[in-house]
C-alpha cells in the first residue's frame, strides 16, 4: 500500500508539473470544465424560478443535488477516470506491455497513474452549490448522517471506477471501446435528477442495477436523515458487488489481451 | 463544384466509419429524450401549469428533439483538428496543397454531418413523435426550419473556425475547447430554451451569434416567429457568417506571417 502511495504521489506530481506547462490552457479548460459543471444546478434554478419545480423537492434540496453530483463526478474525473482514457490508448498503440512487466499488479498500477487534476474545477464548483445550498436548507447536520453521506458518496466512487474497470476490461478484447465511455457517462447524467421521478422501477434500476443514485440522490437522502442503515448496507453491497464484478471481468479481459504492435 | 463534392464525399466515407458509434448515441439520445420526459412530466404535473416560460409540454419535448438534431448537424471537429495540427505541426503540410485549407474542411464537414444526420434525425423523430408526442407544426415551418438550420450549421462552422485560430497562440487546444464547449451549451438554448432565462440574460444573448445555431431554428420550427420574424432571424443568420468570415480572413493572414511548424 506504501509503495503504491509512492508511485500515486510521484505520478500526480509529474500530472501537475506537465499541466502548468500550459497554464493558459489549464486556466481555459478549468473555466469551461465549472462552466459545465454549473450547468446541473442553472438547471435547478432554471426549473424553480419558472414553475413550482417538483414534488417533494425544494429548490435548495434540488440544488443540493446537482452540487453532490458535481462533486462525485469531480471525484472520478479527479482519480479514476483518467485510467481509461490511458489504457485504451496504450492498449491500441500496443505498448500497454510494458506496464505488465511492471512489479506491481496491473490494475493497482492503473489506479495510480490514473490521476486528472483538470476536474478540480468540477469539484471545486460541486463544493461551492453544496456550501450554498446545505446552509439554506436548516438542517440539523447529525454526525452519522454525514458520515452515510459521506460514504454514499465513497461508494458512487466505486462504482464509477467499476465502470471505467468494465471499459478497459472490454478494450483488452474489443480494442476500440471509447464508445462505452460515452454511453455510461451520458447514461449516468441521469442521476443528477431526483431518481424518484423516474417511478419505482427506474428507480429500482437506478439503485441495483446501474447503480447512479449513489452520485446524488441517496447522498442527500443521507443529509435529509431518511436513509436508514440497512439502506446504506444495502447500497455498500450492491457498490461492492459491482466492484467485484468489474474485477472479475478485468481478469478475463486482460489474459485476452494482446499485443498489436508494442 | 467537382472540388466541393469531392471534399463531401470523403467526409461521407469518413462519417460512415463510425456506424456503431452512431447507433450508440442514438440510444445515449432516446435515453436522455425519455429521461428529460419523465423530468418535465413531474414539473408540468405538479405545478399544475399548461404553459411554462411559452411552452408546453409537447412544445418542450420537441424543443429537445429538434435541439439534439440541430446539434448532430451543426457540430464540427475544426476547433480540435485545427489546433491539433498547430500544435503538431503538421498544418504545413495542408498549407502546401493549393486548396483553402478551412474551405476544404468545411465541405468535408458537411458530407460526414449530412449522413450522420439522417443516421440520427430518422429514429430521433420517430420515436419523439410516436412515445413522447412530439409535434409537427405545419410544412411551412419545416421549410423555415431546414433553411435556418443550415445556417446555423455554416455559422458553427465560422464560429469554431473563428475560436479554433487562438491556437495559433496558445498552442494548446484543450482549453479553448472545454471553454467553448461549456459557454455554447448554455448560450446556445442546448441545455434549455433561452426563454426560460430572465429577459436581461435574453436580451445579453439576443446579441450574440450562439443562440442562431440551435434556438432560433428550433423556435422557428415551433412557429415561434412567424413567417417575417423568421426570414430576419436568417438575415442575422447570414450577417454573423459574414462577420465572422471576414475576422477569420484577417486573423489567419496574420497567423501565417507568425506560424512556425515545430518538426512539420
Amino acid at each position: 500500500m506504501l509503495r503504491w502511495l509512492r508511485i500515486w504521489k510521484r505520478r500526480t506530481a509529474i500530472e501537475i508539473a506537465s499541466e502548468m506547462a500550459y497554464k493558459g490552457d489549464f486556466f481555459l479548460k478549468s473555466i469551461g470544465i465549472a462552466v459545465i459543471g454549473v450547468i446541473g444546478p442553472l438547471i435547478a434554478l432554471l426549473i424553480y424560478s419558472n414553475s413550482k419545480g417538483i414534488a417533494g423537492w425544494s429548490f435548495e434540496q434540488f440544488l443540493l443535488l446537482t452540487g453532490l453530483f458535481s462533486l462525485a463526478s469531480g471525484l472520478n474525473s479527479l482519480f479514476t477516470m483518467a485510467m481509461t482514457f490511458r489504457m485504451l490508448e496504450k492498449i491500441r498503440d500496443g505498448t500497454y506491455d510494458i506496464d505488465l512487466v511492471r512489479p506491481m499488479r496491473p490494475l493497482s498500477y492503473a489506479l495510480a497513474t490514473s490521476t486528472d487534476i483538470d476536474a478540480s474545477a468540477e469539484i471545486l464548483a460541486g463544493i461551492a452549490v453544496i456550501s450554498y445550498a446545505l446552509p439554506k436548507l436548516g438542517l440539523h447536520l447529525a454526525t452519522a448522517n454525514v458520515a452515510a453521506s459521506l460514504l454514499i458518496i465513497f461508494l458512487a466512487l466505486l462504482f464509477f471506477l467499476s465502470l471505467n474497470i468494465i471499459i478497459v476490461a472490454f478494450a483488452f478484447l474489443f480494442v476500440n471501446t471509447y464508445t462505452l465511455i460515452d454511453l455510461f457517462y451520458e447514461v449516468a447524467k441521469i442521476g443528477k435528477n431526483p431518481i424518484s421521478v423516474y417511478g419505482k422501477t427506474g428507480s429500482a434500476l437506478l439503485t441495483y442495477v446501474f447503480p447512479i443514485g449513489l452520485a446524488a440522490f441517496y447522498p442527500a437522502q443521507a443529509l435529509f436523515g431518511v436513509l436508514s442503515l440497512v439502506e446504506v448496507l444495502k447500497l455498500s453491497l450492491v457498490a461492492f458487488g459491482f466492484l467485484a464484478f468489474a474485477i472479475i471481468l478485468w481478469e478475463l479481459g486482460i489474459r485476452k489481451y494482446q499485443s498489436a504492435g508494442g | 463544384m467537382s472540388f466541393e463534392l469531392g471534399a463531401a464525399k470523403l467526409g461521407i466515407k469518413e462519417a460512415a466509419v463510425w456506424k456503431f458509434d452512431m447507433l450508440v448515441w442514438i440510444i445515449i439520445s432516446l435515453v436522455s429524450l425519455g429521461t428529460y420526459y419523465l423530468l418535465w412530466t413531474a414539473v408540468y404535473g405538479f405545478s399544475g401549469q399548461g404553459v411554462i416560460a411559452g411552452y408546453s409540454l409537447r412544445e418542450l419535448i420537441t424543443y429537445f428533439v429538434l435541439s439534439e438534431i440541430v446539434q448532430t448537424l451543426t457540430w464540427t471537429s475544426i476547433i480540435m483538428d485545427l489546433s491539433q495540427k498547430i500544435r503538431r505541426g503538421t498544418l504545413i503540410t495542408q498549407l502546401a496543397r493549393p486548396i483553402n485549407f478551412l474551405y476544404y474542411h468545411f465541405w468535408m464537414n458537411f458530407g460526414s454531418r449530412g449522413l450522420q444526420f439522417l443516421i440520427y434525425c430518422i429514429p430521433m423523430v420517430l420515436i419523439g413523435a410516436l412515445l413522447f408526442g412530439m409535434k409537427f407544426t405545419g410544412w411551412t415551418n419545416l421549410a423555415l426550419f431546414s433553411a435556418s438550420a443550415g445556417l446555423a450549421m455554416v455559422l458553427n462552422f465560422a464560429l469554431s473556425a473563428f475560436i479554433a485560430l487562438g491556437a495559433f497562440w496558445l498552442t494548446s487546444y484543450h482549453g479553448i475547447r472545454w471553454a467553448y464547449m461549456g459557454l455554447f451549451s448554455i448560450f446556445s438554448g442546448f441545455i434549455f430554451p433561452l426563454t426560460f432565462f430572465p429577459q436581461f440574460w435574453q436580451k445579453v444573448f439576443s446579441f450574440l451569434p450562439f443562440q442562431y445555431i440551435i434556438f432560433v431554428p428550433v423556435q422557428t420550427y415551433l412557429g415561434k416567429y412567424g413567417i417575417f420574424g423568421a426570414l430576419g432571424n436568417m438575415l442575422i443568420q447570414i450577417v454573423w457568417i459574414i462577420i465572422l468570415m471576414t475576422a477569420i480572413s484577417f486573423i489567419w493572414r496574420r497567423a501565417m506571417k507568425s506560424f512556425t511548424a515545430p518538426g512539420g
